[in-house]
C-alpha cells in the first residue's frame, strides 16, 4: 500500500513538472488557473468539479495507434468522474469512422482523414490530440547506430536492396562496418494506419522510386515477413537477426529494439526524439478544419515519419452527451496532454492545442 | 463398441416401453395425469427440436450474412488465391490451404503418439498405470485452447525458431526439401501444427482406445497361443481389426483440428499465403475470422461470414465421414 | 465412438474393461518370456513396449512443462488480494513504459521515472471483471443449455427412441458437436451483435454462443446416461401405475443424476475455456459488470487481448489469467470425475 502511495506521489510530482515545463495549457483553458488539490490527479478545481458532476456515458473507438494514450487518459478521467464514463475500444480507424456514422460511437479515433466517398455525419469536427513517431527499428547486434535516407528506406522495404552491406546503406553510414547479412523486412500483415502513414511518407519522400503505393495494406514483396499489430512486428524484429521494420515508439521501446536515424527533408539524419517530433508538428500546415500532414515535414530538426491522430466528433449530439463530450475533450486537450510524453506520444504544440480547445465550443445539442 | 451396444439396448427398451405404456393406460385412466404426461412429452419434444432449430438458424443466419460475398464474388471467392481485405480481394484458397496444412501436420504428429498411448493403455499398462495415463490425457483435454496458445507464443516460438532454422540450414543444399523446410521466424504452419497435435491427442487416443478394446479377446489369445509376442499380436490382430475405427478416430481428430481457433491464431503468423515452406507463416480460416470479424464491415464482413459457412461445411463433412467410417468398421467387426 | 474427449472418457469409465474380465492382467504380459522365442523378436517386442510408453511421455511432458510454466509465471500475480478484487488496469501501457531506457533517451517518458530506471511504476494488477464475467457467461450458458439439453435427451431416450424425428435429432446432435466453436461465435454475432450493435455485446450474448456450444454436448452425454438406467426400474415404476413423466422425473432422472451432472460439468468446463465465441460477442470492459447486459469480459478474452498488448505488465496479466482459468476448468473437470465415480459406485 505504501509502495503505491509513494508511486502516486512521484507520479504527481512528475506530472506537475511536465505540466510546468512542456505544456502550460491548464492556464489557457476556460477554467482558469488553480493550484493542485487533494486528489490523485492534478487539474484545475473547476474542471474537476465539472467532471465529477458528469452523468452521461460516452463511447469511443477506432484507431489503435493512440490507444495507449487514450486508455491512460480515460483511466484517470474515470477515476475523477467516479465511474466508467468514457470508454475507448481500438478497432481500426476506418471502423471507428464507420461506427461514428452509424451512431454506435459518440466519438471516433482516426489516424487518417476520411476518403472522399465516405459517409460521415454532416458537421464533422476534427480534434487533433497527440502525434507520435513511427520508428525504423532494426536488429543488427554489431551496429549500434544506423542512419537511413528515404531512398535507401524505400529500396530496402520494396526489397531492391537485400543485404546489409549494400553500397546504398554504406553511403548513409560512412565509417560503420555493416555485416554481410540478408535483410529481413518485417511489415504489418493486418490493415493498419501505421502502414498507411509509413507508405505515404515513402511516397512523398521517395517519389518515383517507391512503387508499392500508399494504403492501409500494400502488396509487399514475397520475401518480406508479415506480423500482426505493432507488438507483433516488434516481436519478430526482436527475434530475427538482420531484420528491419516500422513500429510505433511504444512497442519498439517495450521490445528494446535499436532505432535508426532517418534523413529529413532538410538532409539531416534524425532520431525520433520528442523534440524532433514536436518540430515536425510545428512545421506542418494546419488547415482550417485542424487537419494537417506532419509526414516529411519541412524544418531543420524535424523527424520525418511523424504520424498525427484525431478524434472525430459530430458537432451535433444528444443534449446529455454534449456536456460529457465537452468536458472530456477539454480534459484530453488540456491537462491530459502532460501524460503524452510518458506514453511515447508528443503533446500538441501550444498554438494547435489552443485552436483545438476553441473548437470545442462548436459542439451543440 | 458402445454404439452397437447401445443400439441393441435401445431396441429392447423400445419394446418394453410399449408394454409399459399399455400397462399405464390400463391402471390409471384419469385425465389430469394424461394431460401432465402430454405436456411433459411436448416439452421434451420441443427441447429435442431445439437442436434442429439452432442448427437450422446457424446455417440460415450465417449464409444470409455471407450471401453478398458468395453472390458478388462467385468463383473468385472460392477459387481466388489472394486474400487481401485492404484491396478488396477475398479469395479463400490461401486460408483453406493454411487450415488443411496445419491440420494435416497436427494429425501426422498426433496419430503415432495417440495410437501409442491407446495401445499402452489397452495392451500394456497395469490397472494403476492405466489410471494415471487416462487422467493425464484427460487433463490435456481440459486445458483451454487459449492457454496452449499463450504457452506456445511465449515459450515454443522462440525455441522453434532456432530449431527450425537449424533444420533449414541443414537441408539448404537439397532441392525439394529446401523449399518445404525453409527459414522462418518461429511462428508458422509447423508451430501451429505441433501445438494442435498436442490438443487433438486426447481425442484420437481415447477413440483409438475404445476401438482397441473391441478387438475380440479370443483372437488375441489365439495369436498368443500360436507363440506370437505381444507386439506381433498387436500388429497381427489388434491393428488389422481396428483399422476402420482408427481411420474414424483420425478423421475426428482432423475435424477438431480444422476448427481450432485461438491457439492457431496465436501461432500461425497471420499471413494469408500459399507457401510450400512449412516453417513459414500462413493463416487459417478460423483464425482469420477470429482476428477480423469484430472490426470488419461491408464486403469484408460478408467474406468472413462466408469463411464461417465454408468452415462449417468442411468440418461437418469430415465429422460425418468419421462417423460413417466408424459405423462401417463396427458393422464389419460385428459381422466377422 | 464419442467425437469429443469428454464423452469418450465417460464411455470408458462406464466399462473400462468391457472386453476383459475385471482383475485379469493385460494379455501378453509374461507370455513372451519363454526361451523358445527368437532374440530379435523379443527385442522388437521390448522396443515396441518402450515406444508405447514413450508415446505417453511425449504427450505428458509438454503438459507438465506447460503447467509448470503457467504456474511459475502466473502464481505470483494471482496470489494477491488485488487480483480478485480490483479492476483490470486500463493503463498497462503507462506502467510498462515507465522508466524505459529507450524512451528516456529519446526525450520521452516521465522524467522522475527516467531517473529511477525501469520498473519505476507499480500498477495494481486486478482481474476481478474477467473473473466475474467468466462466471456470468458460464452460468448464463448453463441456464440456457442444461434444461433444454436434458429435456431433449429425455425426449430422445424416453419418448422418441428410434422414430424418425429422434434419429434426425440424434444425427444433428452429432453434427452440431463437430461444429467449431468459432462458428457459434459467428452465428451469435450475426443474429445478435449485428442487430443490436455495440450495445448488444454483453455477457448474455456470450452466454448464447456458449449455450449453442454446450447444448449438443449436454444432449449427448445425458442421453447416454439415461440409456444406462436399467429398464427394470422403469417397468417397476410403471407396474405401480406411475405415469411416464412421473417415472422419468422421479425414477429415471434421479438414477442417472450423477452421470448427467458430470456430463454437464464437463460441458461447462469446455465453455469456460472458450475464447473464440466470446471475443466477438462480449465487448470489453475494465471494471466489474455484474449484469448480463452491457459489455463485459472473460479470462480467456483477457489472455488474448493482454497478449496482444505486449509488454511485461500485460504479459503478467495474461499469465495470471491463465492460472485462474486453468484452476476454474480443472476444478470443474475434477468435480465431473467425482460425479462419474459416484455413478460407477452405484
Amino acid at each position: 500500500m505504501s509502495d503505491r502511495g509513494d508511486n502516486l506521489v512521484s507520479r504527481r510530482r512528475a506530472a506537475l513538472r511536465i505540466l510546468a515545463v512542456v505544456v502550460p495549457l491548464a492556464v489557457t483553458t476556460a477554467c482558469g488557473p488553480s493550484a493542485a488539490n487533494s486528489g490523485e490527479i492534478d487539474l484545475p478545481g473547476a474542471m474537476r468539479e465539472r467532471i465529477e458532476a458528469l452523468e452521461s456515458r460516452i463511447v469511443g473507438g477506432g484507431a489503435s495507434f493512440p490507444d495507449a494514450f487514450y486508455q491512460a487518459v480515460n483511466t484517470d478521467f474515470n477515476k475523477i468522474a467516479g465511474g466508467e464514463l468514457v470508454t475507448y475500444a481500438k478497432s481500426g480507424s476506418a471502423d471507428g469512422r464507420n461506427q461514428l456514422n452509424s451512431g454506435t460511437l459518440d466519438f471516433a479515433g482516426s489516424d487518417s482523414l476520411p476518403k472522399a466517398d465516405e459517409q460521415l455525419p454532416e458537421d464533422l469536427l476534427f480534434f487533433p490530440t497527440v502525434a507520435a513517431p513511427i520508428t525504423i527499428s532494426y536488429n543488427l547486434s554489431s551496429v549500434d547506430e544506423l542512419a537511413l535516407g528515404p531512398l535507401t528506406l524505400a529500396a530496402i522495404f520494396q526489397a531492391d536492396i537485400t543485404r546489409w552491406n549494400a553500397p546504398e546503406i554504406a553511403a548513409d553510414n560512412p565509417g560503420v562496418s555493416l555485416p554481410d547479412l540478408p535483410i529481413t523486412v518485417v511489415h504489418r500483415s493486418d490493415g493498419s494506419g501505421t502502414t498507411k502513414n509509413f507508405t505515404s511518407y515513402l511516397g512523398s519522400a521517395a517519389p518515383g522510386l517507391w512503387r508499392l503505393g500508399v494504403g492501409d495494406e500494400v502488396a509487399w514483396p514475397s520475401v518480406t515477413q508479415g506480423a500482426e499489430k505493432n507488438s507483433g512486428v516488434a516481436e519478430v524484429i526482436k527475434k530475427t537477426s538482420g531484420s528491419i521494420g516500422y513500429v510505433d515508439l511504444g512497442d519498439a521501446a517495450k521490445a528494446g529494439l535499436s532505432i535508426a536515424r532517418v534523413q529529413n527533408s532538410a538532409g539531416h539524419y534524425m532520431l525520433p526524439t520528442a523534440e524532433a517530433v514536436e518540430l515536425a508538428l510545428e512545421g506542418a500546415d494546419v488547415a482550417a478544419d485542424l487537419t494537417f500532414n506532419p509526414l516529411n515535414s519541412p524544418g531543420e530538426g524535424a523527424y520525418p515519419i511523424t504520424a498525427p491522430t484525431w478524434i472525430l466528433v459530430s458537432a451535433r449530439n444528444a443534449p446529455d452527451e454534449v456536456e460529457s463530450l465537452r468536458a472530456y475533450l477539454e480534459y484530453l486537450l488540456g491537462p491530459a496532454q502532460s501524460q503524452a510524453l510518458a506514453l511515447g506520444y508528443v503533446p500538441l504544440p501550444k498554438s494547435l492545442a489552443e485552436k483545438a480547445i476553441a473548437q470545442i465550443d462548436r459542439l451543440h445539442s | 463398441m458402445t454404439m452397437a451396444l447401445s443400439e441393441s439396448e435401445l431396441s429392447e427398451s423400445e419394446r418394453s416401453d410399449t408394454e409399459r405404456s399399455e400397462a399405464g393406460l390400463l391402471v390409471t385412466g384419469d385425465g389430469s395425469g394424461a394431460r401432465a404426461d402430454r405436456l411433459f412429452r411436448q416439452t421434451a419434444l420441443c427441447a429435442g427440436a431445439m437442436i434442429l432449430v439452432v442448427l437450422g438458424l446457424i446455417v440460415i443466419a450465417t449464409t444470409r450474412d455471407a450471401w453478398p460475398a458468395f453472390a458478388d464474388l462467385g468463383p473468385d471467392y472460392f477459387f481466388g488465391t489472394i486474400w487481401s481485405p485492404a484491396d478488396g480481394k477475398f479469395g479463400i484458397v490461401p486460408l483453406v490451404y493454411g487450415t488443411v496444412v496445419v491440420s494435416l501436420i497436427a494429425v501426422a504428429f498426433s496419430v503415432p503418439v495417440s495410437v501409442g498411448i491407446a495401445l499402452f493403455i489397452t495392451e500394456v499398462a497395469t490397472k494403476r498405470v492405466r489410471g494415471v495415463v487416462t487422467m493425464t490425457v484427460d487433463l490435456l483435454a481440459a486445458v483451454p485452447s487459449v492457454v496452449f496458445g499463450l504457452w506456445g507464443f511465449y515459450q515454443l516460438i522462440p525455441l522453434f525458431q532456432g530449431v527450425f532454422n537449424s533444420i533449414a540450414d541443414l537441408l539448404a543444399p537439397i532441392p525439394v526439401l529446401r523449399s518445404v523446410f525453409g527459414h522462418g521466424s518461429g511462428s508458422g504452419f509447423m508451430s501451429a501444427g505441433i501445438v494442435l497435435a498436442l490438443m487433438i491427442t486426447p481425442i484420437i487416443s481415447s477413440v483409438a482406445r475404445e476401438v482397441f478394446t473391441t478387438v475380440p479377446h479370443n483372437d488375441r489369445l489365439g495369436a498368443l497361443a500360436l507363440g506370437a509376442t505381444r507386439w506381433e499380436m498387436i500388429t497381427g490382430v489388434v491393428l488389422p481389426h481396428a483399422s476402420g475405427g482408427l481411420t474414424g478416430a483420425i478423421l475426428l481428430g482432423l475435424g477438431r483440428a480444422m476448427g481450432e481457433t485461438v491457439a492457431v491464431a496465436l501461432l500461425i503468423g497471420a499471413s494469408p499465403q500459399i507457401s510450400a515452406n512449412l516453417f513459414g507463416r500462413g493463416e487459417a480460416m478460423p483464425s482469420q475470422i477470429f482476428r477480423s470479424l469484430s472490426e470488419a464491415t461491408g464486403s469484408f464482413r460478408a467474406a468472413l461470414f462466408g469463411l464461417g459457412v465454408c468452415l462449417f461445411v468442411i468440418t461437418v463433412l469430415v465429422n460425418l465421414a468419421a462417423r460413417r467410417v466408424v459405423t462401417i468398421a463396427d458393422r464389419k467387426l460385428k459381422g466377422s | 465412438m464419442g467425437s469429443t474427449t469428454q464423452n469418450s472418457t465417460l464411455d470408458s469409465d462406464k466399462h473400462p474393461t468391457s472386453q476383459r474380465p475385471s482383475g485379469q492382467r493385460p494379455i501378453g504380459r509374461g507370455v513372451v518370456e519363454g526361451a523358445t522365442i527368437a532374440r530379435s523378436r523379443r527385442l522388437k517386442n521390448s522396443a515396441a513396449t518402450i515406444a508405447m510408453a514413450a508415446a505417453f511421455l511425449v504427450a505428458a511432458a509438454p503438459l507438465l512443462i506447460m503447467s509448470a510454466t503457467v504456474v511459475a509465471k502466473g502464481a505470483k500475480v494471482v496470489a494477491t488480494a488485488d487480483w480478485w478484487t480490483s479492476p483490470i488496469p486500463g493503463d498497462v501501457g503507462r506502467a510498462d513504459l515507465a522508466g524505459n531506457p529507450t524512451m528516456c533517451r529519446l526525450g520521452f517518458g516521465d522524467p522522475v521515472a527516467c531517473e529511477q530506471g525501469e520498473g519505476a511504476s507499480s500498477i495494481v494488477k486486478g482481474m476481478q471483471p474477467a473473473i466475474v464475467g467468466t462466471l456470468l457467461t458460464v452460468v448464463g450458458a448453463s441456464v440456457l443449455a442444461v434444461p433444454v439439453g436434458v429435456m431433449g435427451a429425455v425426449y430422445l431416450n424416453e419418448y422418441g427412441k428410434k422414430n424418425r424425428l429422434a434419429r434426425t435429432i440424434r444425427f444433428m446432435t452429432e453434427v452440431m458437436v463437430g461444429v467449431p466453436s468459432v462458428v457459434m461465435g459467428v452465428f451469435v454475432y450475426s443474429i445478435w451483435v449485428i442487430r443490436f450493435g455495440t450495445a448488444g455485446k454483453s455477457a448474455f450474448a456470450a452466454s448464447l454462443a456458449l449455450a449453442c456450444l454446450m447444448l449438443p454436448i449436454v444432449v449427448r452425454s445425458t442421453e447416454e446416461m439415461l440409456r444406462l438406467v436399467p429398464d427394470s426400474l422403469r417397468e417397476a415404476s410403471a407396474a405401480l401405475g406411475t405415469r411416464t413423466w412421473k417415472t422419468t422425473v422421479k425414477v429415471v432422472l434421479p438414477a442417472a443424476v450423477a452421470g448427467i451432472v458430470s456430463g454437464c460439468l464437463l460441458a461447462v468446463a469446455r465453455a469456460a475455456g472458450e475464447t473464440a465465441p466470446v471475443v466477438f460477442t462480449i465487448g470489453f470492459v475494465t471494471t466489474t459488470n455484474w449484469s448480463f447486459t452491457g459489455q463485459n469480459t472473460t479470462l480467456s478474452a483477457q489472455i488474448y487481448s493482454q497478449l496482444q498488448n505486449g509488454g511485461s505488465v500485460a504479459t503478467q496479466l495474461a499469465w495470471g489469467s491463465a492460472v485462474t482459468l486453468v484452476v476454474i476448468v480443472l476444478f470443474l473437470t475434477i468435480a465431473a470425475r467425482f460425479a462419474t465415480r459416484r455413478l460407477t459406485a452405484q
